[in-house]
């Protein structure tokens, strides 16, 4: 009999990194988008790094800042008297800051698939900035903006390296899938290994695959067809 | 009385442009490229001129000596975008009422009128993707009118559509400027439609006013001798 622990943790851990990525991730597409600036070039590729470094050198830097005596460790220690290394909350950590460029990129991309148009008519017509973001350009982001909350879910629930850094390996506490599977495959014992490698691959492929077949039919029935 | 007393550098070369509008249809006329539509966004507030001063009535849109620069949403200026610019994603309806802040019974009436005067009350649940170029047309004005602005701009309002719709929505325009009293400040390069909307003519070339061009008055002898 296999332990459902760590698979209900990292569907936890991965949803709840979901709500970081998709706040940061589009706030950060949407703001750099607007603004110009000379380190613009630097601060995107700071962005886009926890997708090309191995999620380990990821892991340390963040075991680096929230450890007993990093800066922000220290912060928490002081302020909330709590700390957030070796916690579920790390892992959460360690899933946001992996899936966040995955997220950034999608965003990004389908912000710059929104015709400035719409969104100089909506301001003519006495809209906000604020009334523009939510009544123009997030519907007509929205394909690009789902298919980055699929990867960044999928990446999320996949995390390994960065996790195992900073959350550790507490079974029960902080052991994610991912972690499992390595322990169980390094402690031989395949067969529990196995079926936790088919729970995530199937949660993935599903997640993946519903996407593709959800923007198929976006395009299909899609209100935007003949007008661009 | 609208005055607009303008300066903004582009690419090519530099807009100065400096021209007043009273209640009436001021076209600006030019080659493409010559800076119409700059001049028209400057006007709304969706582009920054770099020196000089618009001014509405009392209300100074933009002014480089105080530093100036009210946000289009607060000008309270119509325009009207080449291709329509209707949202994609929302009904006929929907982007008709995206300009009311507040429904009343006034909006209400206004939104009778306006559908009824311009033909367009059996589309209004559609969705923008099953409309005409003439239809798209029509939403658009109703679109632009709904929010009740001081000034109207129309970017080649007609350029998009066919012969008939053409001449048919030349007539509406006319007509709903008329009825809505504000001034219209329309662009084009066709002189046809130019001469058609009967207002003034402001001519550009290179973001200067210009003289009226040589193939402008041959067209209006043609013009003479057929009709």
């Amino acid at each position: 009999m296999i332990e459902w622990q760590p698979v209900i943790l990292s569907i936890k851990v991965a949803l709840m990194s979901l709500v970081f990525v998709t706040v940061f991730g589009v706030a950060c597409a949407y703001s750099m988008r607007r603004l110009e600036f000379p380190a613009k070039a630097a601060l995107e590729a700071v962005f886009t790094l926890p997708l090309v470094l191995p999620p380990v050198v990821t892991g340390f830097i963040l075991l680096v800042m929230i450890g007993k005596n990093g800066p922000i460790g220290r912060l928490f220690t002081d302020y909330f008297n709590t700390q957030l290394i070796f916690t579920p909350y790390a892992a959460v950590l360690a899933g946001t800051v992996v899936a966040f460029p995955l997220m950034y990129q999608s965003t990004k991309a389908a912000l710059q698939g929104v015709d400035a148009r719409f969104e100089d008519a909506a301001r003519t017509l006495g809209a906000g900035e604020w009334r523009v973001f939510w009544t123009v350009t997030l519907p007509l982001a929205w394909p690009g903006l789902v298919a980055g909350v699929v990867l960044s879910f999928a990446r999320a629930l996949g995390e390994f390296g960065a996790t195992i850094m900073v959350a550790g390996n507490i079974p029960g506490k902080t052991q994610t899938l991912p972690l499992a599977i390595y322990f169980a495959a390094e402690s031989n014992d395949l067969s529990t290994a196995g079926i936790y490698v088919l729970i995530i691959s199937g949660i993935t492929f599903a997640a993946v695959y519903w996407l593709n077949i959800w923007t198929k039919t976006k395009v299909k029935t899609s209100s935007y067809r003949g007008v661009i | 009385m609208l005055t607009v007393d303008i300066v903004k550098i582009l690419p090519d070369f530099i807009l100065k442009l400096n021209f007043t509008v009273n209640n009436n249809v001021l076209v600006l006329f030019g080659p493409s490229g010559c800076g119409k539509t700059t001049t028209l966004r400057c006007i709304a507030g969706l582009t920054r001129p770099d020196d000089g001063s618009i001014v509405f009535g009392k209300e100074i849109f933009y002014s480089a000596e105080e530093q100036r620069f009210v946000p289009p949403k607060d000008r309270n200026v119509g325009y009207m975008f080449q291709d329509y610019a209707l949202f994609p994603h929302m009904s006929v309806n929907n982007n008709i009422w995206y300009g009311v802040k507040q429904k009343s019974t006034k909006t209400v009436e206004n939104y009778e009128k306006l559908m009824a005067l311009l033909k367009i009350g059996h589309i209004s649940a559609r969705p923008i993707h099953q409309l005409s170029g003439g239809e798209k047309q029509r939403v658009a004005l109703a679109r632009a009118l709904m929010a009740e602005p001081k000034i109207l701009l129309l970017d080649e309002p007609l350029s998009a559509l066919d012969c008939d719709t053409r001449l048919e929505l030349r007539g509406e325009l006319k007509r709903m400027q008329l009825i809505s009293g504000i001034p219209f400040v329309l662009v084009t390069h066709d002189a046809d439609e130019a001469r058609a909307m009967g207002g003034e003519v402001l001519f550009i070339d290179r973001g200067r006013q210009a003289p009226a061009p040589a193939h402008w008055k041959k067209c209006i002898c043609a013009h003479e001798q057929f009709g």
